[in-house]
């Protein structure tokens, strides 16, 4: 298809950079498709719906403190995460192979994708800004310690960093250690403690915060 | 409802904001997310076939050496989107090119030709 887009402003390495150009085109995709029969006339508007009002960190919050609760689903979570997610009715699209990963004492993960931005969108809603960035995706492989220190979190020496990178299929998302402190909280006060950041691994949260 | 007030919204109603940080920034940006996902969603593209070409876009930005400001990560999304449809032979550069023109033309003269008609 290359000589179809030879010359063209939006070949490869080249697209309209403007917000008028890019909403009409936009719409005109939109609007070409759903004369086609390609798409229904709220898909769009639906699907965009849903990213922008449901999904998100809170699914994977529920997620997590399930498991804290629950030594069983813990398992089966660690076994089949996108089994176990479903039970609690979170999947969908980016969420067919996801594998939780477990922090422990000694070992703290955090994921990247090199590549391009792959994600698990069912537990984490659309990724944000920083995460998508080429320095984010450079530099966290290169040197994890310093770039988790750039977000604050400072981890001893002792604690090895396992930066995990989204292949083809497999979503990752970190199953942070729960925290000191919590122990008499329940489920919904569990989950409102873990935020996007925990799940992605650029963040810790060793103790329930005063 | 203001801008404002459903910026200030939290919980589940609170627009897309990763740790206040809005998941979308422009309306086109939320257009071409819905595209992606509906196409694949009706089997017309193949999520990973799309996810490559994101991949090549990404990967021909960042070897030409494009300075760190320049980053559109939407717009590479966007492009990559047009790269599957045309290879798929859903939808051709040109057809877009000339709908698109068609679009920005009724929006920026619309009211000045439209006068005679009752809105």
């Amino acid at each position: 298809m290359t000589d179809i887009r030879h010359d063209s402003s939006t070949a490869e390495g080249r697209y309209p950079a403007d917000a008028a150009t890019l909403l009409s085109r936009a719409q005109a995709i939109e609007d070409l498709l759903k004369e086609r029969g390609a798409l229904g006339d709220d898909t769009v508007a639906r699907i965009v719906d849903t990213y922008e009002t449901e999904v998100g960190p809170l699914y994977g919050a529920k997620v997590v403190a399930r498991a804290w609760v629950d030594p069983g689903f813990r398992t089966r979570l660690l076994e089949e995460a996108t089994a176990a997610c479903l039970e609690l009715g979170i999947g969908g699209m980016q969420g067919e192979h996801m594998v939780a990963l477990e922090d422990t004492d000694d070992v703290h993960h955090v994921i990247v994708c090199t590549l391009c931005s792959c994600y698990p969108w069912p537990v984490l809603g659309i990724p944000p800004a920083w995460y998508k960035s080429p320095e984010y995706r450079a530099r966290v492989v290169a040197e994890p310690r310093a770039v988790l220190s750039e977000f604050g979190l400072e981890l001893p020496d002792d604690v090895e960093i396992r930066v995990v990178d989204t292949s083809a299929e497999t979503r990752y998302f970190v199953l942070p250690q729960r925290p000191a402190g919590s122990e008499g909280l329940d489920e919904e006060a569990l989950a409102a403690l873990v935020t996007r950041d925990l799940l992605i691994g650029v963040s810790m949260l060793t103790e329930v915060p005063a | 409802m203001t801008s404002d007030a459903l910026l200030s919204l939290e919980g589940t109603q609170a627009p897309p904001r990763s740790n206040g940080e809005l998941v979308f920034t422009e309306p086109w940006q939320s257009t071409y997310f819905g595209l992606v996902l509906g196409l694949c969603e009706t089997g017309r593209l193949d999520f990973e076939d799309f996810r490559q070409a994101l991949i090549r876009r990404i990967r021909t930005w960042e070897s030409a050496g494009h300075p760190e400001e320049s980053w559109s990560y939407w717009q590479h999304w966007a492009g990559a989107l047009e790269d599957v449809m045309a290879e798929a032979s859903l939808l051709l550069p040109e057809e877009i090119d000339r709908r698109s023109q068609q679009l920005s033309d009724s929006w920026s003269h619309g009211h000045e030709h439209d006068d005679d008609h009752t809105h």
